[in-house]
Parts: C-alpha cells; sequence; structure tokens
C-alpha cells in the first residue's frame, strides 16, 4: 500500500512540477491555493493525495470504471 | 390577487388557476416580474430577466387558454433556469465572464421539454461560476443572498434557482446537482430540490461541469410540484395531455394516504455526526414522523464515507479542468480565483487516480445496491449546517475547521456517485429563523416512490414558515 507523504506538498513543488510539464500556466496565487487553502472550496491538495493513498489500499478486484446507470433491462 | 398572494401559490394551484381563467398568464407573469423588479438588486438571482420574450409568451398562451386549448399543468407556468442551460436567443453565461456574450443558437432539450408544455421562461439564474463550489459565491454578479436573511448565503451551485423559487421570483426552476448542487441550497432556502436517476434527465445543451457526476436538478414549492415538471422533463407528457397513460410514474392517480409496506433506511453512521443540534433534532423528528405514518424504519449500513468526498473530487476537478481546457489559453484570466485554483488542482490529479475514483464509483454503487435490498428510500439530513455567513469560508467543529462548500454538500455529494434519485424537503425552522432539510434517496428509476413518500412526509411535517421571505 503507498504510503501517507513524508513531506508536506510544498509550493516549490507544484512550480517545479509547472515548469517541467506541458500544462496550463497557474499563477502562483492558484498554486498557493492548493497548498494553504482560504476560499473554502477545497480542502488542501496534500489532504487529497494522503486520502487517495489510502484508498489505494483497498482491493477493488475486477470491478470497472463507473459508467452509466443500468436498467433492470441492462 | 395581489403580485404576493400569486407568487407565493405552488404551482400546482397557479395550474388549476389559470386552466379555470381565474387568472390570466399575462397577469402571472407581470405578478413574477413585478416581484423580480421589487427584490432582485439585493437577492442577485437573476443574472437575465427575459421581460420582453416572457410577456409575449403568455400573450400567446392566453390566447391559446381563452379558446379553449390548455395544455396542461405548465401552460403559462412562468419559471426560470440556472445560466448552465442553453437557451435559443438569450444570453447564456454559465455564471462567468468568460461567456459574458454568448448567445446560443439553441435550447437545451430540458428547456425544449418545457417550451413543448407551453412553458414560460423568465429569465437565466445565476449560480457559483460554472457550477464550481456549493457556495453560490460569485464575484462577476454578485453573490445570491439567502431570502431568509440576506448576510447568509443561499448555498449552491444553483444559488439563483434555490433563493429565486424561495422567494417567490419563479413558480419553479432548474438547476443542476454535481454533489448536491440542488439539494443543499433547497434546503439552506427551504425549499424542495429534486435530483431524479442520473442519466434519466437529458443533460443535452447543459455547460458540463462533470459528465460523470451532473444531474439536472427541479427547485419547487412542494413535492407535488417537483412531480408536475419531472413528468414533462422526462417526456413522458405529451403537450395538451395532462399524462401519459403509458406512464408508470403516477403521482397523482395513486397517492400514499401513509408510509404502509415502505422500508425506510436509517444510516447508522457519518450522516449524524459533525452536525448542528438542532438539524439533528428536526431530522430525527422527521424520522419518527415516518414510523408514525407506519413506515418500516430499519437501520442500514453505508459503505465507508469518510473518503467519499475526495474521491467525487478527484473526478470532478480533471473532468472540469478537461472541458474548460478549450477556454483556458485565450481567456483564463477571466476566471474567478477559486475556480482557477480547482482547475490547477485538477491539473495535478493523476490519470491512475482518476480511474481509481471512477472504480470507487462502481465499488459504491455495488455496495448500495446490497443495502437497498433491505429497503425502498434511505432517509438522511440533507445539509448539516444553515445557512451560513457570506464571508464565511470555514466552519469551525471544536479543534476541526471545514471548508464551508465541503459542509454544505456533506451529506448530499455521495448520492451524485451512486447516481440514485433524491429530493430535499423542508423539515423544520431553525432558532435562527433559518430553514432546515432532510433528504430522502430512492431505487434507481423509482421516483414514483421517492416523490409519494417524501409527499407523505412533507405533509405530515407541516412545516409552515411565519413569514414571508423577501
Amino acid at each position: 500500500m503507498p504510503k501517507k507523504l513524508k513531506n508536506a506538498l510544498s509550493l516549490k513543488t507544484l512550480q517545479q512540477i509547472k515548469t517541467e510539464f506541458p500544462i496550463h500556466d497557474w499563477s502562483e496565487e492558484e498554486l498557493n491555493e492548493l497548498v494553504s487553502p482560504k476560499y473554502g472550496v477545497i480542502t488542501g491538495f496534500e489532504e487529497i493525495l494522503n486520502d487517495i493513498q489510502e484508498i489505494a489500499g483497498q482491493d477493488l478486484a475486477d470491478i470497472e470504471p463507473s459508467g452509466n446507470i443500468k436498467t433492470e433491462e441492462g | 390577487m395581489t403580485t404576493d398572494e400569486l407568487t407565493s401559490k405552488p404551482l400546482y394551484s397557479l395550474a388549476d388557476l389559470l386552466q379555470r381563467r381565474v387568472v390570466s398568464p399575462v397577469e402571472l407573469i407581470d405578478a413574477f416580474l413585478n416581484q423580480i423588479e421589487k427584490t432582485n438588486d439585493t437577492l442577485h438571482a437573476y443574472i437575465t430577466i427575459a421581460r420582453k420574450t416572457a410577456r409575449q409568451a403568455a400573450k400567446e398562451a392566453e390566447i391559446q387558454i381563452q379558446k379553449g386549448n390548455y395544455q396542461g399543468s405548465l401552460h403559462g407556468i412562468p419559471y426560470a433556469c440556472k445560466d448552465l442551460f442553453s437557451t435559443k436567443n438569450i444570453l447564456t453565461t454559465g455564471g462567468s465572464r468568460v461567456l459574458a456574450d454568448w448567445i446560443p443558437e439553441e435550447d437545451a432539450k430540458a428547456i425544449s421539454c418545457l417550451s413543448a408544455a407551453g412553458g414560460i421562461l423568465l429569465g437565466k439564474l445565476n449560480q457559483h461560476e460554472f457550477a464550481y463550489g456549493a457556495t453560490g459565491k460569485n464575484e462577476h454578479f454578485g453573490t445570491v443572498t439567502n431570502p431568509w436573511d440576506h448576510s447568509r448565503l443561499a448555498g449552491g451551485s444553483s444559488s439563483g434557482s434555490a433563493a429565486a423559487v424561495a422567494a417567490g421570483l419563479a413558480s419553479y426552476a432548474l438547476g443542476t446537482d454535481t454533489g448536491g448542487s440542488t439539494r443543499a441550497p433547497a434546503a439552506l432556502c427551504g425549499v424542495v430540490g429534486f435530483k431524479p436517476t442520473y442519466g434519466l434527465i437529458s443533460t443535452k445543451g447543459i455547460i458540463p461541469y462533470c459528465w460523470s457526476l451532473d444531474h439536472v436538478g427541479i427547485f419547487s414549492k412542494t413535492v407535488q410540484d417537483a412531480a408536475i415538471v419531472f413528468e414533462y422533463l422526462t417526456d413522458r407528457v405529451k403537450p395538451g395531455r395532462h399524462r401519459s397513460q403509458k406512464s408508470n410514474f403516477q403521482f397523482n392517480q395513486t397517492p400514499l394516504d401513509d408510509m404502509r409496506k415502505v422500508r425506510i433506511g436509517v444510516p447508522r453512521t457519518f450522516f449524524f455526526d459533525r452536525m448542528d443540534e438542532e438539524i439533528h433534532e428536526a431530522v430525527k423528528k422527521a424520522i419518527m414522523l415516518c414510523g408514525q405514518c407506519k413506515a418500516e424504519l430499519i437501520d442500514i449500513d453505508m459503505p465507508p464515507m469518510e473518503k467519499t468526498r475526495t474521491v467525487s473530487l478527484v473526478i470532478q476537478l480533471p473532468e472540469m479542468l478537461s472541458y474548460h481546457s478549450r477556454y483556458l489559453p485565450e481567456k483564463k484570466d477571466l476566471y474567478g480565483k477559486d475556480l482557477c485554483a480547482g482547475m490547477a488542482l485538477g491539473q495535478f490529479i493523476l490519470a491512475e487516480h482518476y480511474i481509481r475514483a471512477k472504480r470507487m464509483v462502481e465499488w459504491y454503487r455495488m455496495k448500495m445496491e446490497e443495502s437497498f435490498k433491505q429497503v425502498d428510500l434511505i432517509i438522511t439530513p440533507s445539509c448539516p449546517i444553515i445557512a451560513p455567513k457570506i464571508d464565511s469560508d470555514f466552519i469551525e467543529w471544536g479543534d476541526k475547521k471545514e471548508p464551508v462548500g465541503n459542509a454544505i454538500t456533506r451529506y448530499t455529494s455521495f448520492f451524485n456517485m451512486t447516481g440514485h434519485p433524491a429530493i430535499s424537503i423542508p423539515c423544520g425552522i431553525h432558532s435562527s429563523g433559518l430553514p432546515m432539510g432532510v433528504q430522502l434517496v430512492g431505487h434507481h428509476f423509482d421516483e414514483n416512490t421517492l416523490l409519494k413518500v417524501a409527499h407523505v412526509l412533507e405533509n405530515s411535517l407541516k412545516v409552515v414558515f411565519s413569514e414571508k421571505p423577501s
């Protein structure tokens, strides 16, 4: 099972990714919201990553990604 | 009849007045337009008011009804929709400056259904920008205020829809619901908020937020009103007829007097943790009333809920980013700060995380199928808090802080992942004078049982607001 993040996610890490990956041009303020959220909409990215790591510990066997809701007739 | 009297009546009552020609569609449209004129500057519920086209449509409806061509329950009834719905020849902004001048060439499918039934569109309602966020805060068009207390939020993302129906600025309204954006603001504003089974009402022509979780939502004053609108949106009613004979949805034909033979599940965990004590008591009372109405109450286990919000976000944010990447190169500066941060977060979610979240959703659905073998419905609070103050960003629970948006949708977002139909109805009035809501959740595609039981509960609760919101 993947382990909990050892170090707090830093703005520097996200900025580094921004310079090395082909992604949109996020500002420092936008990236900072991921590290120290203040708008009241999202929890910090670090908390989400830790949750993801915990979820990753669950064996989902051969369950497929979700699609449409199936009726009784399929 | 005065403007206040007309605009506070439920849809089914207005339909009766129109059919009997006690009131004309033009009188009705003018009453709602007057109400909008009086209060929209304070509420910020409407982004666009379609005065001219609405009055024109009302005149046409009046001629038809006078000729004896009454088309059914929605004929001549004024409604409004969230600004996420495309509307032909009417500005559609998505609550954003990004689409400040977009005039669609076609109506969204849901709007077409209502037009075919004779519904009259009053205008486009304010919202959290592009449906991102449950607070309804909007830096471009103003934050929608709660009609019961203008220093508080209406909730979101369909903030304008909830406030408009509560304050009598529309007979009913359409919204969307991706994590609770219909049910939660409905609870905070004291109206009914209903999202049918995922995929049952077409989202064609609605600006997407998250394809995997987006549902169409209905806001109304009563459960019966929501049932009427639902029938038309699912194409079950043909124009000129009240109800399709083929429909298996028969809300009015076989109403329930009580909840005999209905099994209602009460979750053992999660849904009653960390919440306002008065809301807890109100929901307990609602559960007790279900028992008094002869429902069988069964304690049920739910899947582990603690990480469900994260699972939902891991799907929402990359999908949102994917859609908006078409605008980002040219218009990124026009987006709100919170939305940009959400998209940035979506950028850093790995593909493996996204796929795992989608598999978790399938697992949740399988688990809920097991739970639903024991029960016909599940009952929970709609929202753990009353409408928060406009300037609040976090809710404090002892030494823990929860983002306001997370708190507002804590009890609703799970059922967007599982796709079950769910409804929020008012269940009481808090000592602060603000509304509280209870949520009922049904089996996939069994809106029939859900709405009928919600109707019985609504009648049993007898929530009467002592004052009219403004």
